[in-house]
């Protein structure tokens, strides 16, 4: 089996006359914590869409598990072990804890384990105590990882993040680094999102940056960050 | 006791009152009662596919008309008793493959939202404005007269075996019908497909990244309201030997609409309820004009969106519910 789970072949996506994402090559290795970086409008999030197959590509090809997916329904991604949380979270907030999870698990799960299931995921992400909750009560955090559990629901075997710890305070995404640490320790390669760039020092192996829909740079956090181009456009000067 | 609440014990006893309802009333009273519980099916088919999945569909009594325009032309070109069952089936396929195809360009073509009311709406108007037209000699099918804006008259009854539906039997056969699918309704609810819809009711978007085919999932909740939809219009047309364009017309089609919203969308009970409440309303005011009972009920919907937008059926359940049933 190859070592690459994700490969991104001259993805470009135009919307209108504006460019989002420009011949981006990228390659993600099973097991892989990779993090994108880049200053807001850089592509992120849209690249992530294109993954989903949320916007179709304006050119270039998508491989996941060696066999591509340009061209596929974004609910066939999902079943072949794509999953994503959304930057704003994607939650049902008028339904309880238990009916989103259920709504994110049944298309996965054995009817006769699909209570366990839940009730193990809830539990992994620490909001196992609120699952008759409405979730439009809930606090941002909380959504969020319950957006996690239910983006887990679906056993993928490629996980995004968009945006994880985004409007958390610091013990929250201290939590929040411990579950995607344990996520990607048991087996699930990650790709996330994020501007905190304490917290992507703290979990990630390697960072991909981005700018203006182009691929910037790639390395380690120490790499990066001691690049001089990358701190001009996104780290600060000082 | 968890199911002990005001929903359940409404349904219970209006369905045991329906059942012994021919022990108490006039056989003239006992047909009227038909003709209320067939159009009930109407509104429940809007309750599955705005309610459960959130497709506003304006379309209903196209589907109504399909379904008894079909059922007539058929059952009237076999002209065989014994082959009304075999029309009955048929008609209610075919208002569903109406539907499935209608809702198929719809939803794979990307239509969502209030772009759905206004095709559904366009559909059941052409429709009727096309049958109203059908009044020569040269409109018909098989040996069928289409009728134009009279209609279609002397429609068989439908016959199983020797017996021929009709008052009380028809009545029992119609009741048993919306009872086994008011049931399935409620069970449905709770059910995987059930859930699939409330995932495309409450964001398709991202109800998609959870493996959700969306389209195939509106086409098929669409397809069997029109199967619902037209099965109203096939219990109408044995009902009243009679179908007529009049029954998909602006009005007609505005209807069900009408009464699901009032009611509470996302409650099949409520939508039993309130639709049973407004043709024994519209009847009773029969006597003085039917608009009567048009123009209370728009004011009735105008109150409930403004004080209830979830429905003045379930309101009353919830308000029971709190301070009988002592739920939160």
């Amino acid at each position: 089996m190859s070592d690459k789970i994700l490969e991104l072949q001259h993805v470009t996506k135009d919307f209108g006359g504006l460019r989002a994402v420009d011949d981006v090559n990228l390659t993600i290795n099973r097991g892989e914590l990779r993090c994108l970086i880049g200053p807001n409008g850089a592509g992120k999030s849209t690249i992530f869409k294109l993954i989903m197959g949320v916007y179709p590509l304006t050119k270039g090809k998508i491989f996941f598990k060696g066999q591509e997916i340009t061209k596929m329904p974004t609910w066939k991604r999902a079943r072949m072990g794509l999953s994503i949380k959304m930057q704003i979270p994607g939650v049902y907030g008028e339904l309880t804890i238990r009916d989103n999870m259920r709504i994110a698990a049944q298309n996965y799960v054995n009817p006769k384990e699909l209570d366990d299931e839940i009730d193990r995921l809830i539990n992994f992400v620490g909001i196992q105590d609120l699952g008759n909750e409405i979730v439009k009560n809930l606090s941002h955090g909380q959504q969020q990882w319950l957006e996690m559990a239910m983006a887990l629901a679906s056993k993928p075997d490629l996980l995004l993040l968009d945006e994880p710890v985004a409007g958390m305070g610091p013990e929250e995404t201290e939590f929040t680094a411990q579950i995607i640490k344990k996520i990607n320790d048991s087996g699930i390669t990650i790709i996330f999102i994020d501007h905190d760039m304490e917290f992507v020092r703290r979990i990630s192996q390697k960072i991909t940056v981005l700018h203006y829909g182009k691929l910037f740079a790639e390395g380690t956090i120490d790499e990066i960050e001691s690049n001089e181009e990358v701190i001009k456009i996104y780290l600060g000067t000082e | 006791m968890n199911k002990l609440n005001t929903e359940n014990t409404v349904a219970a006893l209006l369905f045991v009152y329906l059942l012994i309802y021919p022990f108490i009333s006039s056989e003239y009273n006992i047909m009227n009662m038909s003709y209320f519980l067939a159009m009930i099916f109407l509104s429940l088919s809007l309750s599955l596919i705005w309610g459960y999945s959130g497709i506003f569909s304006f379309g209903q009594t196209a589907f109504f008309g399909v379904g008894g325009y079909a059922y007539a032309i058929i059952s009237m070109n076999f002209n065989n008793p014994n082959l009304t069952l075999l029309s009955f089936i048929l008609a209610i396929l075919i208002a569903g493959a109406f539907a499935w195809i209608l809702g198929y360009f719809m939803f794979y073509g990307g239509v969502n939202d209030v772009f759905v009311g206004l095709i559904t709406l366009c559909v059941t108007l052409v429709l009727a404005t096309f049958m109203a037209q059908t009044a020569g000699s040269q409109w018909k099918i098989g040996d069928v007269l289409l009728g134009g804006d009279n209609g279609i008259n002397n429609i068989p009854s439908l016959t199983f075996g020797s017996v021929t539906l009709y008052g009380t039997n028809l009545y029992y056969v119609i009741l048993i019908v919306l009872i086994v699918i008011y049931i399935l309704l409620r069970k449905f609810g709770s059910s995987k497909f059930g859930y699939s819809l409330i995932a495309v009711r409450e964001n398709r978007e991202r109800s998609q990244m959870f493996g959700y085919n969306i389209p195939f999932l509106q086409t098929l909740v669409f397809s069997l309201g029109g199967v619902l939809a037209g099965l109203s219009g096939v219990f109408y047309a044995i009902w009243g030997n009679y179908m007529s364009p009049s029954s998909m017309a602006i009005s007609a089609a505005a209807l069900p609409v009408v009464l699901v919203a009032a009611a509470g969308r996302k409650n099949v009970t409520a939508a039993v309820i309130f639709s049973l409440i407004y043709y024994m309303f519209a009847q009773y005011l029969s006597v003085t004009g039917t608009e009567y009972a048009f123009v209370i009920l728009g004011f009735v919907l105008l109150i409930a969106i403004l004080l209830v937008p979830q429905g003045i059926i379930v309101t009353i359940f919830n308000l029971i519910d709190r301070y009988v049933f002592k739920k939160s």
